[in-house]
């Protein structure tokens, strides 16, 4: 049993099989990048600065542990879970690793044979033709979906036809495609299919409803955010009346997929998946500032035709990983602003829509609540503060916290008062908005030990802001890295 | 600390993707490795993995599910990898075209041209098996140009080959 064969001894090998008759020869032959593009505006350099193999080596390790007892880092070590989501997953766990920060491994094992029947049931008409003339234009440059009819699209149809199945109110929408595609290129189908769901339901609800009054309501969030974080650029958008539909449709719906480069796509939902939508406004929000942000740039755009060519095109440079995820850790807009100018923008949005006001009653804002039924898994983070005086310090990973702790300590008695009186108000507000969506609940979304989780992770989640205005530093890369390291902490 | 000690006693590490066809035996053998004995396994969707102590190397293997389907994925646990163990079926002559096709996919990718690459002719307790040289021959390893390859018959369920695989990984490794 020890056949040793070194290729010296086996010089005798007829060569005459070639090329032609090997298809793998061909597809061997096609160089890709390391994320699996053969060309196209995502296609990565494969010389560009990456972290060492040793390095890389190491946050597997890292990462290989976190996953194992991943219950407890959740919820004792969560600031140390966001602070790796941070710099980056390891490619290898990255499939894995966003399966269970958004809670599809749950819903999945909840209704284990659902996606298998929703791919039984028969779609509409409508949403099946839509479905059949996107599947060869996602990421076309991208191994996975550049055979027509191959695996990869197969996989796409099927993903989006259950989605559509799943999702009737909505069906299917466009700006799905991308998104299950990228899903695609790190799990199997199925598991693509429930951490779509879970995105869908927990991060991004209403997003691809008709209408899209949730995508319109958070495009102005957005750019009324922008008054503070620059200043120039927001009345330069105002005056030239630049809609924020008009730039940051496919930033939102597509979450930045189609806009940044690969490296940068991965980076930002490896946080998204983290932190949850305000990952992608500080992402919006920082494009914006680095292309338009300075008076001097403004001066080189008259009008709204020239602001949106310049917003089309954005620098590489400002989109490189490094630099774009340490400027969005670093933006400061957090929770309280986006809840602020939601209820601004809520009312401007009342007066232009008196007919469809009720409809916009939804937040921006996800909690995933996946921690117990499936009756549970719907968007239930409702601002409840205005109502209740509640001190809204439920970040998403506050309560992914408090969900996790609740699911490994049940303790039934722990602060039943606090959310029963949490619960409903969250859930009644959340059918005005669900009611459009049919989506299915009970009432029963409390969150248990919410509370007193809230006030510890607040004390134990000092945001980092180590360079506020870091219109201060954009060039000096180095300065960057050091602070990135820094704030690592 | 650890890497202290590593190097006062010459303590390796290594990490090692273990690819191969669907159905081929890759979970088998991980955890005839790791355990010391058979496993029942089920067709693997994502990946295994698990460290395996041999002769002062920690070998982090990782064991990646081989459906047709879901080999796209393959390419994301290629980076830092420094041995490429690939699995045949020695039973499954039908398929053996196709292995080539993965294989020479996999070894010419650029994150994977450092790899040193062990075959494990897997089955060979079974009737009428590709032998290891047919399976060299038909893999068409001698085209791969100054790659380090090595051709190991096994049986994972017995456990036959599989130390002298790691074996010649730990002789090899880094070379």
């Amino acid at each position: 049993m020890s056949l040793t064969m070194e290729p010296e001894g086996f010089s005798d090998i007829p060569s005459q099989a070639e090329s032609d008759d090997y298809p793998s020869t061909s597809k061997t032959d096609v160089e890709t990048d390391k994320y699996g593009f053969t060309g196209g505006t995502q296609y990565t350099d494969p010389d560009s600065e990456d972290i060492s193999a040793a390095k890389l080596r190491e946050r597997e390790s890292k990462w290989l542990r976190m996953l194992d007892n991943w219950n407890k880092w959740m919820s004792k070590k969560f600031p140390k879970v966001k602070q790796r989501c941070r710099k980056g997953i390891p490619s290898s766990l990255r499939g894995r690793a966003w399966q269970l920060l958004c809670g599809s491994k749950q819903l999945h094992s909840q209704q284990p044979k659902q996606y298998q029947e929703l791919l039984n049931m028969e779609a509409t008409q409508h949403d099946v033709e839509c479905i059949e003339k996107d599947l060869h234009r996602q990421f076309p440059f991208h191994e996975m979906f550049a055979q027509r009819g191959g695996t990869g699209q197969q996989d796409l149809h099927d993903v989006l036809y259950a989605y559509s199945n799943y999702n009737r109110g909505d069906g299917y929408c466009q700006a799905q495609a991308p998104v299950a595609a990228v899903l695609l290129m790190h799990m199997p189908a199925e598991e693509a299919f429930w951490c779509m769901v879970a995105m869908f339901e927990y991060y991004i609800p209403g997003y691809y409803s008709p209408g899209l009054e949730v995508v319109q309501v958070d495009g102005n969030i957005m750019q009324g955010l922008l008054k503070k974080v620059a200043p120039h650029a927001y009345k330069h958008l105002e005056k030239h009346n630049v809609s924020p539909m008009l730039y940051c449709t496919e930033w939102f719906m597509c979450i930045f997929s189609r806009t940044l480069p690969w490296p940068s796509v991965l980076r930002l939902w490896d946080m998204f998946f983290c932190e949850g939508i305000k990952i992608i406004f500080r992402c919006g929000l920082v494009l914006l500032r680095s292309t338009i942000g300075q008076p001097q740039t403004l001066k080189k755009l008259p009008g709204l035709y020239e602001t949106m060519e310049r917003l089309r095109g954005i620098d590489m440079v400002i989109m490189q990983p490094e630099r774009l995820m340490f400027q969005i850790i670093n933006l400061k807009i957090d929770e309280e602003d986006l809840e602020a100018e939601h209820k601004r923008q809520q009312k401007i949005w009342k007066k232009q829509h008196p007919s469809e006001a009720k409809d916009v009653k939804r937040l921006f804002r996800y909690t995933p609540t996946h921690s117990r039924s499936r009756s549970m898994s719907q968007p239930s983070a409702i601002k409840t503060k205005k109502k209740l005086n509640t001190v809204s310090v439920n970040t998403p990973e506050m309560l992914q916290q408090a969900a996790e702790y609740e699911k490994n300590t049940l303790r039934p008695k722990k602060s039943p008062p606090k959310a029963q009186q949490n619960g409903p108000v969250q859930l009644t507000e959340f059918k005005k908005y669900s009611d459009d969506n049919h989506l299915l609940y009970t009432a029963n979304g409390s969150v248990k030990g919410k509370q007193s989780l809230d006030t510890n992770a607040a004390k134990s989640l000092p945001e980092i802001h180590l360079n506020e205005s870091d219109n201060a530093s954009p060039n000096s890369r180095a300065g960057a890295q050091v602070k990135t390291k820094g704030s690592a902490l | 600390m650890g890497k202290f000690f590593s190097k006062l006693f010459g303590n390796k590490e290594m990490r090692i993707l273990m690819l191969g066809l669907d159905a081929a035996g890759k979970t088998t053998i991980l955890y005839k490795l790791k355990l010391g004995q058979p496993v029942q396994t089920i067709p693997t969707v994502g990946f295994n993995v698990e460290t395996v102590t041999y002769k002062n190397t920690r070998f982090n293997v990782w064991d990646v599910g081989g459906q047709d389907k879901i080999r796209p994925l393959w390419r994301h646990y290629y980076t830092g990898t420094q041995g490429l163990i690939f699995v045949i079926d020695c039973a499954d002559r039908d398929r053996i075209e196709e292995a080539r096709t993965e294989l020479h996919r996999i070894v010419n990718d650029r994150e994977m041209k450092d790899a040193v690459i062990l075959v494990y002719a897997n089955k060979q307790d079974l009737p009428d098996v590709l032998t290891p040289t047919e399976v060299q021959q038909k893999l068409e390893l001698m085209k791969l140009k100054g790659r380090n390859w090595y051709v190991q018959p096994s049986c994972a369920t017995r456990g036959d080959g599989l130390q002298e695989g790691l074996q010649w990984l730990v002789t090899n490794q880094g070379q």
